[in-house]
C-alpha cells in the first residue's frame, strides 16, 4: 500500500523569549522533536499521548497550519514543506481538520448550513444551486436533517455539533482528515455514533486519517495503526493488533494499565506513574521518560534511545530493546 | 462539634450515614422549569463508596450539590424531599449549622481544580482557612497541620507548595490539594465531581489511588459522580444510574456492569469499545439525551429506547425494588402495567 502522508524528522520549537525591551531568546519549548511517521492511504493511525506531548501540534503541523522548524512533510508524492501559500490554498482541499470541542470551533452567528458551506464558497466551488445540493447532500451523509441548515450552533446538540463539523471537514471531498480529539468531548453514547459515522464514512469515501487521542479504547476501536508520542517524540509505532498484543515500551505499559477497565472482576493493577511530566521546554537527558520510568537503567539518563524494529513493522525507542546496549 | 468516631468500625444498626428522600431541586429558565433533579431517592452506608453515573445533564452534579445546599438560588430551588445525613434533615438545619457540615461532616472535591481553587491566594491560605474556620487553632498550628495534610496526599516539597498559587502547579497536584483540604478536617462523608475528568490518564491513575488510600485512611463514605464507566468499576461497591434527572438503576457494581436490568444501562455498556472482541461498528444509543425542560410525563428515555412500548410516553415507572438491594424504573419490569 502506498504512505499518503510521510513526514521526516519533523521539529516544531516554539520560541521563548524574555524582556519587555531587550528581548532575547532564552530557550524553545520542542513540541515536536524530530518524528518520522507515514501514513498508509484509507488507513487509520492513532497517535495517544497525554497533554502537553505535542500530539495536536504535529497534526497541525502536517495541515502546515503551525509551521514546522524543520523535517519534510511528503503529501501524495508531493514535498510540501516549503510550498508557498497560494500553492499551500489548492492543497488545503486535500487536507481537512475536525476539532475537539464542537461549540469553540463552530461560529455561533453562522447558520448549520452556511457553515458547511463556508468552504465551498472560500473556493467559488459551484453556483448557488450547486451548492446547496452540495450542503444537503454534506448533512445527510453525517446524519443531519437538511431541514436544520438554517438553525444556529447552539440549536444543535453536542454530538450533532459535531456531526457539522465532520461535515465542513467533508465539503471539498479531502483526501486527509487530522481528528484532533474529535468524541472527547461528548457524552459516552454519542462518542459511539461519532466514532461509527467517521468509519462508515472513511469507507465511503476513501479517507485517510490521523486520529489524535487521549482515550485508548477508542483509539484501538478506529486505527489500523498505532504512535505513542512523549515530550515531543514517538517512543512506540506498530499495527494496532501488534501494538496490543505485544505493547513493549515502559511508557505504553503503563499507559495501558493507567486506562480503568469498566468491569468490576478486571484485575486491579495499581502501578500509578509517580510525577508529572517533565517540561518539554527543558526535556531530560537521555531517553525523555527515564525520569518516572520504572524500567531505567544506566545509560538511559545519558543516550537517547533511537526507534529499534523489534517485529515487523513495530518500532520502540528503548534502550531495552537498543543494540550494543546491556542491561 | 461532633466528636468524631472510627467510621468503619461504626456500629450501623440498620442506621445510614446519609439518606435522600424523594429530593427534587428544579432550576426555573427561560424553557420553564427545569427539574434537574426529579423524587431521587437513594442511601449511603458508613464507610461505603456510592457511584453515581450518568452523561451531561442527567443531574448526578445537581443531586451533589443539593446534599450540601450550595445549590445557586435563584435560578435553582430544592423544592421537595429530605437529605437525613446522621439522623438529622439538612434541609431544615439554619445556615450557621449546615456551615459548620460543610468542610467538616460532608466535603466535595470539584472536576476543575483550576476554578475551584482561589487564584489570587497561595495554596498554604486557602489550606489553613479550612483549619481555621472549623477550629479554634492558632496559624501556626494551621499550617503544620497543612504541611502534613499536603504531604499524606503525596505532595512533594509541601512546604514550599504552601507559598505557591494554584497557577504554578499542574492540573495533578492542584487536584491533590483539593483533596487536601476536603480531607483536613476527616469529613464523614467525600463527595468527589468527576474528580479525574480533567486529568491524564496516567495522573487520573494517581488521583484515584489516592482516594482510594484516603478512604482506607479517614474512612469516610464516598460518592463517585462520573460519567466514566472505567473510573466506577475499579472504585465503587454500589452504582446509581442517573437520566434525566432520575435514578434509572441501582445495584452492586457486579450487578451493574454483569446484569444490567435498565435499557439505558444496557445502552451504556454496549456502546463502549471493548478490548477484548474486535467489532466492525460500535452500538451507539441513538438520539441524544433530552432536554430538562421538554421531558415527556412518562419515562425520560423513552425516546431512545430501543425496546419502548406503548404506555412508556405516558407513564412514568417507579423505581421499585426488583430484588434485595436493586432497583429499577423500567415497566419491562413493573408487574403492574398500565
Amino acid at each position: 500500500m502506498t504512505n499518503l502522508i510521510e513526514i521526516k524528522q519533523l521539529k516544531k520549537y516554539f520560541p521563548i523569549y524574555r524582556g519587555v525591551l531587550l528581548r532575547r531568546h532564552v530557550g524553545d519549548v520542542r513540541a515536536v522533536d524530530g518524528v518520522d511517521l507515514s501514513i498508509q492511504q484509507s488507513s487509520t493511525l492513532g497517535l495517544v499521548g497525554e497533554s502537553g506531548c505535542g500530539k495536536s501540534t504535529l497534526g497541525r503541523c502536517i495541515l502546515r497550519l503551525i509551521e514546522p522548524t524543520e523535517g519534510k512533510i511528503i503529501f501524495d508524492g508531493r514535498d510540501i514543506t516549503s510550498l508557498k501559500s497560494h500553492e499551500l490554498r489548492d492543497l488545503r482541499r486535500d487536507m481537512q481538520i475536525v476539532f475537539q470541542d464542537p461549540q469553540a470551533s463552530l461560529n455561533p452567528r453562522m447558520a448549520a448550513g452556511k457553515i458547511i458551506g463556508e468552504p465551498l464558497d472560500v473556493f467559488k466551488l459551484g453556483d448557488k444551486s450547486g451548492r446547496h445540493e452540495k450542503i444537503n447532500e454534506l448533512m445527510e451523509m453525517v446524519g443531519l436533517d437538511p431541514a436544520m441548515a438554517s438553525r444556529y450552533p447552539h440549536e444543535f446538540s453536542g454530538g450533532q455539533k459535531q456531526r457539522i463539523g465532520v461535515a465542513r471537514a467533508l465539503a471539498l471531498n479531502p483526501k486527509f482528515i487530522v481528528c484532533d480529539e474529535p468524541v472527547s468531548a461528548l457524552d459516552v453514547s454519542i462518542q459511539a455514533q461519532i466514532v461509527n459515522l467517521m468509519q462508515e464514512l472513511q469507507e465511503k469515501l476513501n479517507l485517510t486519517f490521523l486520529f489524535i487521542a487521549h482515550d485508548l479504547s477508542v483509539v484501538r476501536h478506529i486505527s489500523d495503526w498505532i504512535a505513542v508520542m512523549y515530550l515531543g517524540q514517538i517512543v512506540e509505532l506498530a499495527p494496532t493488533e501488534m501494538f496490543f498484543a505485544n505493547p513493549s515500551h515502559p511508557y505504553t505499559q503503563v499507559l495501558l494499565k493507567s486506562i480503568p477497565i469498566p468491569d468490576p472482576d478486571a484485575p486491579a493493577e495499581y502501578a500509578p506513574l509517580k510525577g508529572d511530566p517533565p517540561s518539554p521546554a527543558a526535556p531530560p537527558s537521555g531517553c525523555r521518560f527515564h525520569t518516572r520510568c520504572p524500567k531505567r537503567f544506566e545509560p538511559c539518563d545519558k543516550i537517547p534511545p533511537v526507534p529499534v524494529l523489534i517485529e515487523n513493522n513495530h518500532t520502540v525507542a528503548c534502550h531495552l530493546y537498543s543494540r550494543g546496549i546491556t542491561k | 462539634m461532633n466528636k468524631s468516631n472510627d467510621n468503619t468500625t461504626h456500629d450501623s444498626s440498620g442506621e445510614h450515614l446519609l439518606e435522600v428522600r424523594n429530593l427534587s431541586t428544579y432550576f426555573t429558565a427561560e424553557e420553564g422549569i427545569v427539574k434537574a433533579v426529579d423524587n431521587v431517592t437513594f442511601h449511603l452506608g458508613y464507610g461505603e463508596t456510592l457511584g453515581i453515573v450518568g452523561e451531561s445533564g442527567s443531574g448526578k452534579s445537581v443531586t451533589a450539590l443539593s446534599i450540601l445546599r450550595i445549590i445557586q438560588d435563584p435560578p435553582g430551588k430544592i423544592v421537595g424531599g429530605e437529605i437525613i445525613f446522621e439522623g438529622r434533615n439538612l434541609l431544615n438545619l439554619s445556615g450557621a449549622k449546615m456551615r459548620d457540615i460543610r468542610g467538616n461532616q460532608i466535603a466535595m472535591i470539584f472536576q476543575d481544580p483550576m476554578t475551584s481553587l482561589n487564584p489570587v491566594l497561595t495554596i498554604g491560605d486557602q489550606m489553613m482557612e479550612t483549619f481555621r474556620i472549623h477550629g479554634r487553632i492558632s496559624a501556626k498550628e494551621a499550617h503544620d497541620k497543612s504541611v502534613a495534610m499536603l504531604k499524606k496526599v503525596g505532595m512533594p516539597l509541601a512546604e514550599e507548595r504552601m507559598r505557591q498559587y494554584p497557577f504554578e502547579l499542574s492540573g495533578g497536584m492542584r487536584q491533590r490539594v483539593m483533596i487536601a483540604m476536603g480531607l483536613s478536617l476527616k469529613p464523614k462523608l467525600l463527595i468527589a465531581d468527576e474528580p479525574t475528568t480533567a486529568l491524564d490518564v496516567t495522573i487520573q491513575a494517581q488521583i484515584l489511588e489516592l482516594i482510594r488510600e484516603m478512604k482506607q485512611e479517614f474512612g469516610s463514605a464516598v460518592i463517585m459522580i462520573t460519567h466514566d464507566l472505567g473510573v466506577v468499576a475499579s472504585t465503587c461497591s454500589r452504582v446509581i444510574v442517573m437520566y434525566g434527572g432520575q435514578i434509572m438503576e441501582e445495584g452492586s457494581v457486579q450487578e451493574i456492569f454483569h446484569d444490567p436490568l435498565h435499557p439505558y444501562t444496557k445502552g451504556l455498556l454496549a456502546c463502549l469499545p471493548k478490548p477484548d472482541e474486535k467489532r466492525e461498528r460500535l452500538d451507539p444509543i441513538p438520539g441524544s439525551p433530552p432536554g430538562l425542560a421538554e421531558l415527556n410525563p412518562g419515562c425520560p428515555f423513552e425516546e431512545r429506547c430501543n425496546v419502548k412500548m406503548e404506555h412508556c410516553f405516558e407513564n412514568r415507572p417507579a423505581l421499585k425494588f426488583y430484588k434485595d438491594q436493586r432497583r429499577v424504573a423500567c415497566w419491562l419490569f413493573d408487574e403492574f402495567k398500565p
